[in-house]
């Protein structure tokens, strides 16, 4: 009997949340946030889908006895490739995801598109989540719910509005070109110990309630950080840690009913502080 | 507990917390199974709500509407979910309407096994209302609202 499936079937697709990649491979923080006020990315609304298609392995073909076998199967050579759907035309999305400013007023919102940043936008780290259910009759938690959560490593991401045909659903679409990053999530190097690999294009998650990522710059004074989910964090279930890394390494803390994580001692003047959490937010 | 989404709906909709809003919207808590929707219910219903002078409906009925296999090894149920009302139009119907719709967002169960197979409800998805449609048997207002459930089904 396992305690909790690691096999789940799902159906559909419930949010989605971009952030630029960093050169130390995190989540960049934008600029003027306040030590202490979390970065949890800028959330895709009305995301449809995140897909992915994996390369296919390459097979060394050769004939024999009259019919064609495979003699090797190596590594892809192909970076996969995806596709984000969404429903609405995001001006704050496609402002972070392709480097343009809205450079328009009041209630009046405008970017630039088909710029020269085309073919230059940053790189982003993309997580999607979807309700699931455990689908492992053998396990405790057989038909409960889960949620299955995808990053998107080290992706790159280019804009394709919506052609604004009449009777064609809005659809605006990110094409996505997922590379491989050797730093997990978290800003762990990937190493064949842990990771079983050293460069992953994408990572897959199995976890019983929603997971989110808040990520904040340490100041070495500051030691109480707020979850953007307050309250619905998951804060008292050993099976359901808050997880701190800075700088990509694992460090204890302690996190209240408030969803406020707390550190022994400050990280450190710009020390870049990823936090694992999991919630019950809708 | 229920061996189809239309059973899992109905003992949902009357006891889950996430569903107190609802049962509220409705006098009585008069939500039944399809088929005990009668003129002497909705008259003793519309006694009640004469003296409180609420906005509530005077009743719901959840019907089976049967299912259908989906690849691989899961099923689509459908349910549709009926508001009865007198006197208002469809001012208490549109209520109860946006209500049901809102509070089935958090709907979720597992179904008891069927032949020993058990099932769970992968997702609840909204699938149409008819509108307003008025009754002149019964002398109702009534709305049907439609979901289509996808059930796990074990292997």
């Amino acid at each position: 009997m396992t305690s909790y499936g690691g096999n789940v079937t799902s159906a559909s697709f419930y949010g989605c949340r971009v952030f630029i990649r960093d050169d130390d491979a995190l989540p960049a923080v934008p600029a003027g946030t306040a030590v202490g006020t979390s970065w949890p990315g800028v959330k895709a609304h009305k995301a449809r889908a995140l897909t992915l298609t994996p390369a296919e392995p390459m097979r060394l073909q050769a004939r024999g006895d009259g019919r064609t076998y495979a003699t090797f199967v190596e590594p892809p050579t192909d970076t996969p490739s995806g596709e984000l759907r969404t429903q609405a035309a995001d001006i704050d999305l496609i402002e972070l995801m392709t480097s343009v400013k809205d450079f328009g007023c009041n209630y009046r919102h405008m970017v630039p598109l088909a710029s020269d940043k085309v073919g230059q936008e940053s790189q982003v780290i993309i997580y999607a989540w979807r309700k699931a259910k455990d689908s492992d009759p053998n396990s405790d938690t057989y038909l409960q719910d889960m949620w299955e959560t995808r990053i998107v490593l080290n992706a790159n991401a280019a804009f394709q509005p919506d052609p604004m045909e009449t009777d064609q659903l809005s659809e605006p679409r990110w094409s996505l070109v997922a590379n491989s990053s050797s730093v997990d999530q978290y800003g762990q190097t990937m190493t064949e110990e842990t990771h079983g690999c050293t460069e992953a294009s994408f990572i897959m998650i199995t976890s019983r309630y929603k997971i989110a990522y808040d990520v904040f710059l340490g100041n070495n004074s500051e030691t109480e950080f707020t979850l953007s989910n307050g309250s619905a964090t998951v804060n008292a279930d050993a099976n359901n840690p808050v997880l701190a890394y800075v700088d990509g390494e694992l460090t204890s803390v302690t996190c209240d009913a408030n969803g406020v994580v707390k550190f022994a001692s400050p990280p450190a003047d710009g020390a870049k502080i990823v936090i694992e959490s999991a919630h019950t937010a809708s | 507990m229920a061996t189809d989404l239309s059973g899992a709906i109905y003992d949902w909709l009357l006891e889950a917390d996430a569903a107190e809003d609802y049962r509220d919207l409705v006098v009585s808590e008069n939500i039944k199974e399809a088929g005990f929707i009668d003129i002497e219910l909705l008259n003793s219903a519309q006694t009640t709500r004469r003296s409180a002078e609420s906005s509530q409906i005077l009743a719901t009925s959840v019907q089976d509407n049967g299912d259908a296999p989906f690849p691989v090894s899961n099923e689509h149920a459908t349910v549709t979910i009926r508001h009865y009302d007198r006197g208002y139009g469809y001012k208490h119907l549109r209520l109860a309407r946006d209500m049901l719709r809102e509070v089935l967002r958090e709907f979720s169960t597992t179904l008891d096994a069927v032949a020993g197979r058990r099932r769970g409800v992968l997702t609840l998805d909204y699938a149409g209302r008819t509108g307003h449609r008025r009754d002149t048997v019964t002398n109702c207002d009534w709305e049907a609202l439609t979901f289509i459930g996808t059930l796990l089904v074990e292997e």
